[in-house]
């Protein structure tokens, strides 16, 4: 063994431990106990993939797991546009910039139930903010929770309103890496503003762009707590992600199938976590 | 090509600290100008604000008798190279040289003709296809001024193009931005803090301290007839040595007095007599062959080659002077320096000021 080898061990070590105990062996034994029928006061039986071909015929799961890729999709997006709105602003020099910034991280700091039971209570029909609002103007009140697309948009607006800062943050360390002196020659080259952002900031901040996307996608595609408190899930199921579902089934007691709702969950953003490491070629440094 | 002018311009930043106070300077059409003066002193602050990246707070800038103070940087028709050169990280050297062309729509052919003569003229062709980070100082150096030289622009303004580069590498660029500014033709503009760089590029040198222009001349009467102990200071290396003392009449000579030290000057000091007087002596001028002695106590002895500088007391003042190999100096040992008085500068000790 070389000496380099042999003096990184007690580095690596620690992390590899970490990485076995607390993400592959829960994955692995979720996988285990996917392959079970296990559910509860029966006894246990091994069923080898039947779990998973019981998912493949049952609707709910594919309009959950449609649900899984849609919403994320849709919010991610508003929250990438919106965050590097902010962070353009807040990179800006003005007065009392850093109390600005400290506000415009608000959201984030709320404990996400908390955050998602005060958006549940703006789309109450009956006394809700949002309703009440609109009634004060004259457009009658909506039942945001009670159609489909309106509860999905009504999900996609707290989230957005939620993540945003956290997006902002993440794009702002990003913007403050680029030389102030490219700009300055990009504007003697004879760009404008505009030019400047989608020629110089955005090429150089892409790294930093997809760090965000992929913390927020894997966010947004495990996203739980938010529709649990606002929607449950409803109407008709049709709020229903992934990971609200499998969850519904270990409260039923059958842990066989919640696992193997899971295991594809895991699979889902796993993928996509590759996918965006890929495409971020983070084995190349940004400057 | 064109020609600048700089009426009176002032720049204030927040809480009233001057990055220019009334800056007025010409610049002829293919001049090569240099702005220098120490860290901080706004010869940075006055090429930005020439190139527009920065507003006058007062006063007008002219680029071809037009006043540009309310135009923007891009239509300014200025082409800027930075100190740390500024490459855009994400693009090859090519697409580096090519956009400002491309962002003033220029025809596919002509960026590409351009660029690969730009290229040709710098050596850096075989680069063309690498990008910034892969490549040293120099080449990178090359680059930015090879993306200034495809604009054909009205101005060139260099803001210390040479700082980031080895001792060697930059005595190279020199020459080659000379011979670049005669090939072209070009009006520039040129900031830095070392004074060689202005005395060896510059036909015309301004000398910027606090904000303001101390002297404006060219490299030669910047050396000989320094306006004031400033310039006098700043201009040559290494810098003059300086004494306060006072000019007196004995005997019938004229002659400067400080303590012990007292140096015969020539007659035209005279009018100077009974005056305090800050006297000025280049560490060139001390000669071994005639003039007058000043005793020093060598502290340092720094040998160039063919010559050598000995840095040493005399009293209070510190003195350094160059002298011949072979009067072999030696540290902590007294040395006699005899100056040549015909080349003294003499100041008022008051204002500064040189007095003639």
């Amino acid at each position: 063994m070389s000496r380099e080898l042999r003096e990184a061990i007690p580095f690596v070590v620690p992390l590899v431990l970490f990485i076995c105990l607390f993400i592959l062996l829960p994955v692995v034994g979720t996988f285990w106990s996917s392959l079970w029928r296990d559910v509860s006061f029966i006894t246990r039986e091994f069923i080898g993939f039947e779990n998973y071909l019981r998912l493949f015929k049952d609707l709910q799961f594919w309009r959950a797991t449609f649900f899984t890729l849609l919403f994320p999709f849709v919010s991610v997006s508003l929250e990438m546009i919106f965050g590097i709105i902010i962070a353009l602003v807040l990179n800006e020099q003005f007065r009392l910039r850093g109390i600005v910034r400290g506000i415009a991280l608000l959201p984030w700091a709320i404990p996400s139930v908390i955050g998602a039971r005060i958006w549940q209570l703006m789309y109450r029909y009956d006394y809700g903010l949002a309703n009440y609002i609109l009634k004060t103007i004259g457009i009658g009140p909506v039942n945001w929770l009670g159609s489909p697309i309106s509860a999905f948009l009504s999900l996609v607006v707290a989230d957005v309103w939620r993540t945003t800062p956290f997006v902002a943050i993440i794009l702002l360390a990003g913007l403050q890496t680029v030389p102030e002196d490219l700009y300055k020659q990009a504007r003697v080259d004879g760009t404008n503003a505009l030019q400047r952002f989608f020629k110089i900031t955005l090429p150089l901040i892409k790294p930093i762009v997809i760090v965000a996307l992929l913390f927020r996608t894997i966010d947004a595609i495990r996203v739980f707590d938010l529709i649990y408190v606002i929607t449950g899930g409803g109407p008709g199921g049709i709020t229903t992600s992934l990971s609200l579902y499998g969850y519904k089934f270990f409260l039923l007691g059958d842990f066989g199938y919640g696992s193997s709702v899971s295991i594809i969950l895991f699979l889902v953003a796993f993928l996509l976590a590759i996918g965006y490491v890929k495409i971020g070629r983070f084995r190349e440094a940004p400057l | 090509m064109a020609k600048l002018c700089l009426n009176n311009v002032t720049k204030i930043f927040d809480k009233n600290i001057y990055g220019a106070k009334d800056i007025s300077f010409d610049v002829a059409d293919k001049e090569f100008t240099v702005l220098v003066g120490p860290s901080g002193c706004g010869k940075t602050t006055t090429l930005r604000l020439i190139a527009g990246l920065e507003e006058v707070t007062s006063g007008e800038i002219y680029i071809e008798d037009r006043c540009v103070n309310d135009i923007s940087p891009k239509d300014r028709d200025v082409a800027m190279v930075f100190q740390n050169y500024a490459l855009y990280p994400h693009m090859t050297v090519y697409d580096n040289m090519a956009f400002g062309l491309r962002m003033r729509k220029y025809p596919k052919k002509e960026v590409e003709q351009r660029v690969m003569e730009a290229a040709d003229i710098l050596g850096i062709t075989e680069l063309l296809r690498r990008k910034p980070k892969q490549l040293s100082g120099g080449q990178r150096q090359r680059v930015a001024v090879g993306r200034a030289i495809v604009r054909q622009p009205k101005l060139f303004l260099f803001d210390e193009p040479l700082s980031n580069l080895d001792a060697k590498l930059r005595v190279q660029m020199r020459a080659e931005l000379s011979r670049l500014h005669k090939r072209f033709e070009a009006t520039i503009i040129y900031v830095t803090h070392d004074q060689i760089e202005a005395m060896t590029l510059g036909e015309k040198i301004v000398v910027l301290k606090d904000a303001e222009i101390n002297q404006i001349a060219d490299p030669i009467t910047l050396y000989k007839r320094p306006k004031n102990t400033f310039v006098a200071g700043f201009i040559g290396s290494p810098p003059m040595n300086f004494m306060r003392g006072s000019i007196k009449k004995e005997n019938m000579k004229v002659v400067f007095q400080n303590g012990d030290i007292v140096l015969p000057l020539p007659e035209r000091c005279e009018k100077f007599v009974n005056q305090e007087v800050i006297l000025g002596i280049r560490p060139t001028d001390f000669s071994i062959d005639r003039g007058s002695d000043i005793k020093i106590l060598v502290d340092v002895i720094e040998p160039v080659g063919n010559e050598l500088y000995v840095h040493g007391r005399c009293g209070e003042l510190m003195v350094s002077a160059r002298v011949p190999e072979e009067s072999r100096p030696k540290v902590g040992a007294p040395c006699t320096l005899r100056v040549d008085t015909e080349k003294l500068y003499v100041f008022d000790a008051d204002t500064e000021e040189a007095l003639q």
